[in-house]
């Protein structure tokens, strides 16, 4: 048997079974990472789209009382300045890894399969759902406000909601659009709430970073793809949002440390990153359905 | 079939290894005296580890390590005799009727402790070579009660349960030992597994077949000739004498190897320190058994922090299960196992 450690010191191989299971680890440990929702759905995730997962959650999170959704504002109401906005969640869910090869997630023609050399297949459901408001609440929502100047900060971004009387110094003559936060959700009806759920398909790849004294294992999206939604504009919105969330707001927290892959278990010494070279091309390495991470003492 | 594999190669076993030799040599020495009559004798002795490079070799029957070289030091022995008092005179003459006269009493020489210190630190040296296997077992702490694997995880472990097991490894293997230096030895091994209250997979080496040669001839003799080096080259400032030192070394060395044959003396010593002093077998055990139950090679927790959290969110443990250990001689020893 060749060494495993025949240009490293330190090496470690999760194949992708173990990496699914950390993945089902991580979502029944850390829900609120792959469940985003406002108030209601944060108060009660049994409103959620799929609530399947909250009986396997683990009662750490409870005890802890770690989150089991990220709450989010409102979705506010075009043209409407009252205070309701519109309640919704978004979930990631059923997700699956397959490491190259290809050979347990069927990748859509649009990633154009199977996975190249170091690449990695991420397949979720993205299940969304807005709490539509019935008739009689709308009708019960009287429109009191009167419209007003409109004034924002156009150059930033920020938020301007009504300006105190005779404050004038938030004011940008130039702006023409009314920006509004609601701040009341419409009262919650859970036979109205309206979901749906996209299969997502991404392909990555990992890429090593950090500190010298810490590296960790960063997932970088190499493309995704949400099949069968037309028109083709809505299917490109949607991926650019669902690529977007996942690269700024999920990935980043998903930071798996090089030396937690080996157990740690040098833990008394100081080792780092094997550098890349013709006898270690890539470094992690994804390759025979695992993980590989190469380490070297200093 | 295992999902996870970890390979550590030799060079790494033999860092680690250097760990435990510092802990060795911060084990405190053996201290006792006894009294019989106006004799006495106390004595102090204790160990210090010095491997060749690279003690730790891989075969296939499992982990080698060859040359300890394990130097008494301290070795002192403090023989004590005291010499009473000495008077004249004090005697009396009692007539009847007319009393006593008595002459007077004169101390000549006072109550007077004479001792002898022996110090043969650093100069007799043992040497130890033995083969092991990996082991691996999961210590579940009784201190966990009923806690839940985050909270074990975040809780410090404040009971003195890994200090009372090894505290019982030794002096059940070395009855003789006084409770306090039991207590002393074990809690240079404690801060090795001693943590939090989550469980653990610890690996440790258990012995084979281990050899320990009392009195290392060779060791003992290049002791000697450097102690003497070190006298001769007194009068040299510090800085030349090392270099000095280093010149001489391999001379030293050399001699020493020479030496490496049976002698009177040394071995009249060796059967002093085997049979009078029982401290071959103490030794043996020791290094052989005791700390190598103490001293993990590997550990993580189970189930283990795969990504930790810094903002509130609990760490993400992932449960880890048929730990197994192979060794892929000459090069590694590869950990298998499965995360859940």
């Amino acid at each position: 048997m060749a060494a495993l450690t025949q240009f490293c010191d330190i090496f470690g191989a999760i194949n992708e079974g173990a990496f699914n299971n950390l993945v089902n680890d991580l979502k029944n440990q850390r829900p609120s990472l792959f469940n985003y929702g406002t108030i209601s759905f944060v108060k009660n995730p049994k409103l959620l789209c799929n609530n399947s997962f909250l009986q396997q959650l683990d009662p750490d999170v409870t005890l802890f009382q770690n989150p089991v959704v990220t709450q989010q504002p409102l979705l506010g109401i075009l043209g409407y300045t009252g205070p309701f906005g519109f309640e919704y969640c978004l979930q990631f869910t059923e997700l699956q890894i397959d490491f190259q090869p290809s050979n347990t997630i069927q990748l859509p023609a649009g990633l154009n399969p199977p996975l190249k050399s170091q690449q990695f297949a991420l397949h979720a459901q993205a299940c969304a759902g807005l709490d539509c408001p019935t008739a009689r609440t709308l009708s019960q929502v009287e429109v009191s406000d009167p419209a007003f100047f409109p004034v924002v900060n156009s150059g930033d971004l920020t938020q301007v909601n009504h300006p105190a009387s005779g404050d004038t110094t938030n004011i940008d003559t130039k702006g023409i659009l009314v920006v509004s936060s609601p701040t009341i959700p419409f009262p919650f009806e859970p036979k109205t709430m309206q979901c749906f759920c996209l299969d997502v398909f991404a392909v990555l790849h990992v890429e090593e970073g950090g500190p010298t004294n810490n590296p960790f294992i960063s997932l970088i999206i190499d493309g995704i793809e949400i099949p069968e939604i037309r028109p083709l504009g809505l299917e490109h919105s949607i991926e650019c949002y669902v690529k977007t969330t996942l690269a700024l707001g999920i990935l980043p927290k998903l930071k798996l440390a090089l030396n937690a892959l080996v157990f740690n278990i040098a833990n008394i010494l100081t080792i780092g990153p094997t550098a890349v070279s013709a006898n270690v091309p890539f470094n992690p390495s994804i390759e025979k359905d695992q993980i590989e991470v190469f380490l070297t003492l200093n | 079939m295992s999902n996870v594999n970890i390979a550590v190669n030799a060079k790494t076993l033999n860092k680690i290894f250097a760990d435990l030799e510092s802990k060795i040599n911060s084990v405190p020495p053996l201290t006792a005296s006894g009294n019989l009559g106006p004799f006495g004798a106390s004595f102090s002795i204790g160990f210090q580890v010095s491997s060749a490079a690279n003690p730790i070799s891989l075969t296939s029957s499992g982990v080698k390590i060859d040359n300890l070289e394990i130097t008494y030091d301290p070795l002192k022995l403090d023989l004590t005799v005291t010499i009473p008092e000495i008077d004249i005179g004090g005697e009396c003459i009692c007539v009847p009727i007319l009393g006593c006269a008595c002459l007077p009493k004169i101390e000549i020489f006072p109550q007077t402790t004479v001792t002898v210190p022996i110090d043969l630190s650093g100069i007799f040296a043992a040497s130890f070579s033995g083969e092991f296997t990996v082991t691996a077992a999961k210590q579940v702490l009784a201190a966990k009660g009923s806690l839940t694997p985050h909270q074990a995880n975040l809780t410090t472990d404040t009971s003195d349960e890994i200090l009372h097991n090894f505290e019982n490894i030794i002096s059940s293997a070395i009855p003789l030992l006084p409770s306090s230096l039991v207590k002393d030895i074990a809690n240079v091994f404690v801060p090795s597994v001693k943590s939090n209250l989550a469980d653990k997979w610890i690996f440790h080496l258990k012995d084979v077949f281990s050899n320990l040669q009392l009195i290392d001839i060779g060791d003992t003799t290049i002791n000697i000739l450097d102690k003497i080096t070190d006298a001769l080259l007194s009068f040299l400032p510090s800085a030349i004498r090392t270099i000095a030192k280093a010149i001489l070394q391999p001379v030293i060395d050399a001699i020493g190897a020479a030496l490496d044959i049976g002698n009177d003396i040394l071995n009249f010593l060796e059967n002093l320190f085997q049979s009078s002093l029982g401290i071959g077998n103490m030794l043996e055990t020791f290094l052989g058994n005791i700390i190598f139950q103490m001293w993990p090679l590997f550990l993580f927790a189970d189930p283990f922090p795969m990504i930790q959290d810094n903002s509130g969110l609990i760490a993400v443990l992932v449960p880890v299960e048929n730990v197994a250990v192979a060794i892929n001689a000459p090069q590694e020893i590869v950990i298998s196992a499965n995360i859940l």
